[in-house]
């Protein structure tokens, strides 16, 4: 089946798009380190099963975001004066005060992160722990997303609520940003 | 790296233009740019690649199995420093036809610029206007989505088309993707123009950039001459008006900052209001 512009029941269609996508994994698509000349289907295959998500810190509470959706520029703990030093200016959403719904004191140092497609964004956090491969069916994903839909699932094995980085933001662009630095 | 995708699933609204301009002048401010053309019809790689020999092109990636080339060797230079593209072929039609029924191909080309990643600040996909394999592809390996809109009345149905699919493969990967919706071909004298434009901001102002690229002779001119607008008409008012969407698009201005020609002192003329 070939979805022209109009054919199709939106369900159909949503089938389809989870079949090309590798049955709605989160960031099985993500933008992946293959190495050059890598077979294909081979990679295909291995990043339909594994992501990699980075474990972080804050308020206690511990988070994991899709390592695609890090920039690649910061891959390294950095104090949030140093990146805003080389780095061009950014909103720094406070994600402990973010997740408890109020502002929570601050760690030190914090620790920030840069968001890959987002210029303007970073998270700051009170600690970065590792980044750690887990398959799709480990994660649990919150469907409704509800209120909150930043809140996008749970890894399970690691005690991690999982962080969808762009409905993050669009909260804190609609409901003002609470906690930014 | 950042991936960003011009896509709408209706035809001639500005997706190649927008895709060519914003490389050109991401290229120019020093980035390490790869325009992939993803349309069968070519017109990004006729645009910026006429001169140059035939070569495979970004359809050589979905060859699975039977051996696809590493991406780096796909790349073409373009008369722009840092900027390189990956070109279309006829043969990306029958790759759409081929290969659309087998799951997981949806990922191929999300995987095979992970390793351009090193050495890449921006890719930027410029997208056919069926949603197919290419397009949901470049959807998914995308960050953010620029949608550029016609500002003429058949234009609303086929952003309300592209929001659902945007929607769709943002379901199927669990996130919500980007988008930014980008008037174009603007002509203030009009009132189609001006209609739709102001539905524009009534129906659908979840991701819309308050700017509008006008209608502006100059980019036709720019692509016959098979040359870059930043470097053919680099002080047209369009290529004044892409700048400050680009600067939008960096976080270097507000995004709903409204646009107007007082902000582009490069262009010409000074006094004229370009936004609501
Ligand atoms: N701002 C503009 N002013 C004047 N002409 C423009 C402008 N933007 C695009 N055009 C012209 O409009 C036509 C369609 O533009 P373009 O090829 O960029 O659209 P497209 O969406 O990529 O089309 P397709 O769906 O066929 O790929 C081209 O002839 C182009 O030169
Ligand atoms: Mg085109």
């Amino acid at each position: 089946m070939s979805p022209g512009n109009d054919c199709g029941t939106p369900d159909a269609l949503q089938a389809y798009l989870d079949d090309l996508l590798g049955s709605g994994l989160a960031t099985a698509c993500g933008v992946t380190d293959g190495s050059a000349g890598e077979d294909v289907q081979a990679a295909q295959a291995r990043d339909r099963r594994e992501s990699g998500y980075r474990l972080l810190r804050a308020g206690s509470v511990k988070v994991a975001l899709p390592e695609a959706a890090v920039a690649v520029s910061v891959r390294v703990s950095t104090a949030i004066a140093e990146v805003g030093h080389s780095e061009q200016a950014r909103c720094w959403l406070d994600l402990a005060s973010m997740l408890h719904g109020r502002p929570v004191a601050v760690a030190s140092p914090t620790v920030g992160v840069p968001l890959a497609g987002a210029p303007g964004w970073g998270l700051s956090v009170d600690a970065e722990e590792e980044i750690v491969q887990v398959t799709a069916d480990t994660v649990t994903w919150r469907e409704p997303r509800g209120a909150r839909r930043w809140l996008a699932g749970l890894i399970e094995v690691h005690g991690a609520v999982v962080i969808d980085p762009a409905a993050l933001i669009e909260e804190a662009e609609v409901h003002g940003i609470q906690g930014a630095v | 790296m950042k991936l960003w995708a011009v896509a709408n699933q209706k035809g001639g609204v500005g997706k190649t233009t927008t895709a060519v301009i914003l490389a050109g002048l991401l290229a120019e401010r020093g980035a390490r740019v790869v325009l992939v053309d993803l349309d069968p019809h070519a017109s990004a790689s006729g645009w910026l690649l006429s001169g140059s020999p035939r070569r495979e092109g970004v359809g050589a990636l979905f060859a699975g199995a039977d051996g696809a080339p590493p991406i780096e060797s796909l790349l073409e230079p373009t008369s722009q420093p840092g900027l390189q593209m990956l070109r279309a072929t006829p043969a990306l039609a029958a790759v759409e036809r081929r290969l659309a029924t087998q799951s997981g191909m949806g990922c191929v080309l999300a995987n095979a610029l992970g390793a351009l990643r090193a050495e890449t600040d921006y890719v930027l996909l410029d997208c056919p206007p069926t949603l197919g394999l290419l397009l949901v592809n470049a959807l998914a390996a995308a960050e953010r989505v620029i949608v550029p809109v016609q500002t003429e009345p058949l234009a609303l149905e086929g952003l309300r088309r592209m929001r659902e699919t945007l929607a769709m493969i943002g379901r199927s990967q669990g996130r919500v993707i980007d988008h930014w919706t980008v008037p174009t071909l603007y002509d203030q004298r009009t009132r189609a123009s001006r209609d739709v434009l102001e539905l524009l901001h009534a129906d659908f102002p979840e991701g819309l950039w308050p700017g509008v690229i006008p209608v502006d002779t100059r980019l036709r001119d720019a692509s016959l001459a098979g040359e870059l607008p930043s470097s053919f008409c680099p002080r047209s008012r369009a290529v004044g008006v892409y700048r400050m969407l680009l600067a939008a698009l960096l976080g270097e201005r507000p995004r709903d900052a409204a646009v107007t020609w007082d902000d582009a002192p490069e262009t010409l003329p000074l006094d004229e209001e370009v936004a609501a």
